[in-house]
């Protein structure tokens, strides 16, 4: 009789970053047109390569990006990229995170005998990128497909290791429900403008609960929310008595396909501070309702507290269409550390090539 | 579809013995299950021979006990599913949650690459995992075997599981019902399957509730006592639900073991939910809770009745290792429904 699995079993791909034919290397300044139109080729949707949002993805860091160079036409036919991530973990050590921003593959190099061309910049960019001095964490928010890349046919894991760190769930709030609940939450002072340097001194009292998390500062702010060329995002701060911010939300208008939401792509609020965090929610109904939003909506990971007090506050949880999956290169910050202690929000996820993740 | 699945010979490797188990073998088994589990762990109470009896003779779905027997009998390995039928449109399939999986201490270097209880799995896995046996296989392990398992059997996550959990001191919101009564009954009759028929949607998967499933799983279960509420029509039943007091997740709390309700009787849904937040009250737990999937309809009316989304330490996952498309990723996800019923863990 056939034995599937264990003849499966025996077909585990070599570990290699090398393919006939090609070159596989780290990218240079001089590749970016020809990754343009290899993004073509592999059918990406354009939005990727506005040069605009193009400038502005990779911040002050340099993406890391290997490429498969053809030898013979110089043509490059797949390539695996990340933008390196500034992170803390709740000690302040400063930690590299890698967020995934390109992962292209020719139609011409279906011919190449698994693993793929993409798999193989994958791990070349493992090997020059990725572990305890580099990028000690690579993440993303792939579609189905692009997971599929990595997965052997009837083998176990994942050829790149990846492991689905959570399924994502959007905490949401319907329009219908705005008013029950508005006239009950506080109102304080909110103020709109961006948090500037005085945001780290919150940023160093919420990080003591989240195990690792982006940097919060006005750098990133900056770069991330003020000027980010593609979309309008707004602020909301609750200052303290001093004027230091006490709690913040950004907020934007969600574009096609998504619904028309208005979601909040980052919550930084201390856990029992639920009236700063509940002037932020009031803010985010004023804002949806005068663009006439049919929801609010936004994402924490569920072991954060605000999670639960968001439901004790009206808003219901839904499964999302995508999931975060991650490749822990240490021990000590696995898979289950992620899920169990990595802070991130919206925000904090693929910064959408397509336009419509905001 | 009781009794054995398989009717292949026994492998021989080395010293050992791979085959599938029989009643015969219950008592090497226990004998080596409670060696294993009782390793460091000061708590353990040995496991009674009528539980077995119950989990792997009983169960009517049939039985997957896969074992390697070492040359002086000693149950080396052991390796078994827990198979339950699961209703897809018109076909019916078996999905298995993998149960009790072990190494005997003495046998842990017994065979090298692969070791014996990779051996071991390997032959459950060649032997049921095929379309028309086991279209996948299933597991909601805690984190420390979640990894384990994705390496060495292709698990695959579906989702962190969350539980639906409703505050023993909470009030509905809408508030209790007032007409609809819940009844409890020691066993179910055929109504329970014609209920199962009503709440089955043509695109989802759900593990067939009739009256064998449903009084092996409570009813005749040999140490745990379930609460098996309904809400009845005359002679049909309207919705059910299954109660326990337990330890789940790592909290003492009422646990809804199980959960068949039409989506469009809301009132039935309400009055069981009552009835099992009563249970919890006077069993003076804080909460209760019920595991469905994020995406099972029942999901957003549970949360508008007031019970709230939070984690538990369990990962959902599964492997399709006969890679039958009718089960990827995506439509698992999507529309499988279930409840902890299916599994040994409540």
């Amino acid at each position: 009789m056939t034995l599937p699995y264990t003849e499966l079993n025996r077909q585990l791909w070599p570990r290699t970053t090398e393919a006939a034919g090609y070159v596989i290397r780290p990218a240079k300044a001089d590749d970016v047109a020809s990754l343009d139109r290899l993004a073509d080729e592999a059918h990406r949707p354009p939005g990727a390569r506005d040069p605009a949002v193009r400038s502005w993805r990779g911040g002050t860091e340099e993406p890391s990006v290997v490429v498969a160079e053809h030898s013979r036409t110089g043509a490059l036919h797949a390539a695996f990229g990340t933008d390196p991530v500034r992170v803390c973990d709740q000690e302040g050590v400063p930690l590299t995170f890698g967020r995934v921003s390109t992962l292209l593959e020719h139609p011409a190099s279906a011919q190449i005998d698994a693993p793929s061309l993409a798999i193989r910049c994958a791990w070349k960019h493992f090997d020059t990128f990725g572990g305890r001095n580099g990028q000690m964490v690579v993440y993303g928010s792939p579609s189905l497909e692009d997971l599929k890349l990595g997965r052997r046919d009837g083998a176990p894991g994942h050829a790149l290791d990846l492991e689905v760190i959570r399924v994502e769930n959007l905490l949401r709030l319907p329009r219908a429900r705005f008013r029950d609940l508005y006239a009950g939450f506080p109102q304080l002072t909110v103020t709109e403008s961006p948090p500037g340097d005085r945001i780290t001194a919150l940023y160093e009292k919420v990080r003591v609960d989240w195990g690792a998390s982006t940097v919060r500062d006005a750098d990133w702010y900056r770069w991330r929310y003020e000027q980010r060329p593609d979309h309008e995002y707004r602020f909301a701060i609750v200052p303290g008595d001093d004027g230091t911010p006490r709690a913040l939300t950004v907020g934007c208008i969600a574009k096609p396909p998504l619904p028309r939401s208005f979601l909040l792509l980052d919550w930084v609020c201390e856990p029992y501070d639920y009236d700063a965090g509940l002037a932020l929610l009031r803010w985010a109904i004023d804002q949806a309702e005068a663009a006439s939003c049919s929801e609010v909506a936004t994402l924490l990971p569920d072991w954060t507290p605000w999670f639960t007090h968001l439901q004790w506050n009206g808003l219901t949880v839904h499964e999302a269409p995508w999931f975060t999956a991650a490749k822990a290169f240490l021990r000590a910050r696995s898979g289950q550390w992620l899920r169990d202690r990595w802070f991130y929000t919206l925000g904090d996820l693929y910064l959408g090539s397509e336009g419509a993740t905001p | 579809m009781k009794g054995t699945l398989w009717d292949g010979p026994a492998m021989r490797c080395g010293r050992y013995e791979i085959r599938e188990a029989t009643a015969a073998d219950r008592d090497g088994i226990l004998t080596s299950f409670n060696r294993v589990f009782s390793e460091g762990n000061p708590e353990f109470v040995p496991r009674p021979e009528a539980s077995w009896d119950w989990a792997f003779l009983g169960n009517p779905a049939g039985r997957q006990t896969w074992i390697a027997v070492a040359d002086d009998g000693t149950i080396a390995a052991h390796f078994a599913g827990w198979p339950t039928r699961v209703r897809r449109g018109d076909d019916t399939v078996l999905f298995s949650q993998i149960v009790d999986s072990f190494t005997h201490p003495d046998h842990r270097r017994g065979l090298k690459h692969p070791g014996i209880f990779t051996r071991t799995a390997n032959a459950f896995i060649d032997c049921l995992v095929w379309p028309h046996r086991n279209a996948i296989l299933f597991g909601l392990p805690v984190p420390d075997h979640f990894r384990l398992g994705a390496r060495q059997i292709g698990y695959e996550v579906v989702r962190p599981q969350f539980q639906l959990t409703l505050r023993a001191d909470q009030e509905l919101i809408g508030g209790d019902p007032t007409e609809t009564t819940v009844e409890e009954v020691m066993r179910v009759d055929d109504a329970v399957e014609r209920l199962f028929h009503r709440c089955l949607d043509h695109e989802t998967a759900m593990a067939i509730r009739d009256a064998a499933f449903v009084n092996w799983r409570y009813a005749d279960h040999p140490s745990h006592r379930y609460h098996i509420g309904v809400v009845k029509d005359g002679d049909e039943l309207r919705g059910l639900a299954v109660y326990r007091d337990a330890l789940f997740s790592d909290v003492e709390q009422g646990v809804l073991v199980d959960w068949l309700v039409p989506t469009d009787d809301p009132d039935t849904a309400r009055a069981l939910l009552a009835w099992a937040r009563e249970h919890t009250r006077a069993a003076g737990r804080e909460q209760c809770s019920l595991v469905i999937a994020s995406t099972d309809p029942w999901w957003d009316p549970l949360q508008l009745l007031g019970m709230k989304a939070l984690r538990t330490k369990y990962i959902l996952v599964y492997g399709n290792l006969c890679r039958d498309p009718r089960f990827d990723e995506a439509w698992l996800r999507a529309h499988w429904r279930y409840t902890l019923g299916e599994t040994d863990i409540v």
